[in-house]
């Protein structure tokens, strides 16, 4: 238990840090208006690479989305706006 | 705990069930079904030496492979499974990972009922496919070895997010049978996790929340916590519960001074076990120990991403350090560190060949089994069942992987 003391202080340290760090770097856009390209490069890219439009059809993309919205906690609003990008942007 | 327990599932089901305009969106409409395939698979060549020898072993490795199914039933219904076929021991394994039917009741609340990953921490439930983690391994205490917290249950969740200010807050809540608790001499005071049948009559309750404090979600900070009795009903365990907890913290950030992507992923998981007396390994002997487990790992990747040469834009150089603390008083107990180092290529969006290079340091190694020696003489060793992980020293690994 000792040794996971200053990990955990460190690990506590590490977010606060990041915390204030972006706080002060970003500039508060809300999800309302955020266009489905924004949504798509920042949800994804939390976990994997975004993946491009053409990667699949507009079909799989219906039940990729939705399986994602569940998967990465995303609000219908996003994932409607995700899914319109992407099937635009697919030809 | 149980009336609690019944209170949750039906509120559950009642959030559902009380909406009178989600009874008709159940039947979908004709031509909205679809169903795809998707998932991912990974093989490749490994080095290992194990503790006490000079030389290395070598050997192609299979890998697994994991295609996804998911059935669109409707703009609100989907059902998605997972299954994981991998050699072990020279045999077929098939796994079913996960299958569950989740409904959007509404734009903030989904609601999950089968086996699905639960929301407890991050690695487990996002980050362990093969081309989303930077590691041919999960860190330690996050895989199927010496598990340290659920991966995946049976039963009933709900889950969903809401808009906070700039960024994101997310919620889960679940009821699920829950781990038991293993009580043969040997293994004795272990959880099993994911069992098909509960052990008992009580539910595992838990759940998670996590804020994305900036706009571009690219902090988050998560919290989760699960607890339930794990003692086998009508046995002298059936009181004996289990408290988990589980904090992660992920940062995501490009980094335009070094024209490069910063990637970084931690986490933080505790079990702790009512103390009881357990049998131990000897005819007559009881021991009783201090049960728990406690696993952390924290990660970071750097990738250049955004510089013109077409070989190093598609590099990552990725670091891991993971600790586990499994139950070190038990007799099965064990803590270990784990140093990793890596460089990934990724030839495409979801297809990664990774340089990996995991060094172990086996600060205590319980798992002991009683035989005897030439002699006659009784005398604790290490199991068999666990020996090749635990001596593990030293892996170099190149190992493929590819999202489908």
């Amino acid at each position: 238990m000792k040794r996971f003391i200053p990990y955990t202080l460190g690990f506590m340290l590490l977010s606060s840090g990041l915390l204030l760090y972006g706080c002060t770097t970003t500039q508060q856009t809300t999800a309302m208006e955020k266009t489905g390209v924004q949504l798509w490069g920042e949800n994804c890219a939390r976990c994997h690479n975004a993946p491009p439009p053409s990667a699949f059809s507009d079909a799989e993309w219906e039940a990729i989305t939705f399986h994602m919205r569940v998967r990465a906690n995303l609000t219908e609003e996003e994932v409607q706006k995700i899914k319109e990008f992407l099937m635009a942007s697919n030809g | 705990m149980r009336i609690y327990t019944v209170l949750l599932t039906l509120g559950l089901l009642l959030i559902g069930s009380s909406l009178p305009s989600q009874a008709q969106r159940l039947d979908p409409t004709p031509g909205q079904s679809i169903f795809t395939v998707r998932g991912y698979g990974h093989s490749g060549l490994e080095f290992l030496r194990v503790e006490g020898e000079n030389a290395w072993e070598n050997s192609f490795v299979g890998g697994s492979f994991n295609p996804i199914f998911l059935w669109r039933q409707s703009s609100r219904l989907i059902f998605e499974s997972e299954l994981k076929f991998e050699f072990e021991d020279n045999a077929l394994e098939v796994a079913l990972e996960y299958a569950n039917v989740a409904y959007a009741l509404n734009q903030h609340l989904i609601v999950r009922v089968g086996r699905f990953l639960l929301p407890f921490g991050k690695f487990s439930s996002n980050f362990h496919p093969a081309w989303i983690n930077r590691f041919p391994t999960a860190p330690l205490g996050f895989g199927h070895d010496a598990p340290v917290g659920p991966s995946a249950d049976f039963g009933v969740e709900v889950r969903g997010a809401t808009a906070l200010r700039g960024g994101r807050f997310t919620y889960a809540a679940y009821v699920v049978n829950g781990p038991a608790l293993n009580t043969e001499p040997g293994q004795a005071g272990r959880l099993t996790y994911g069992r098909i049948e509960d052990n008992n009559t009580n539910k595992a309750i838990g759940g998670r929340i996590s804020i994305l404090p900036l706009s571009d979600l690219t902090l988050e900070i998560g919290i989760s916590a699960q607890y339930g009795k794990v003692g086998a009903k009508e046995s002298n365990y059936k009181d004996i519960a289990a408290q988990l907890y589980s904090l992660d913290v992920t940062f995501k950030r490009n980094l335009t001074p070094l024209s490069s992507i910063l990637d970084i992923r931690s986490q933080y998981n505790r079990v702790q076990v009512d103390r009881t007396t357990y049998p131990g390994d000897l005819p007559g002997e009881m021991v009783t120990f201090n049960n728990t487990s406690e696993a952390f790992y924290i990660q970071s990747s750097l990738r250049p991403a955004y510089i013109d040469n077409p070989l190093l834009k598609n590099l990552e150089f990725v670091g891991r350090y993971s600790q586990l603390k499994f139950t070190p008083e038990a007799p099965w107990g064990q803590e270990r560190s784990e140093i990793a180092l890596g460089v990934n290529y990724w030839i495409d969006w979801r297809t990664v060949v990774k340089f990996s290079y995991l060094t172990f340091n086996n600060l205590k190694e319980n798992n002991l089994m009683e035989e005897e020696d030439d002699h006659g003489i009784q005398k604790r060793s290490p199991g068999e069942e666990e020996m090749e992980t635990a001596l593990l020293k030293q892996i170099f690994t190149i190992h493929v992987a590819i999202g489908f």
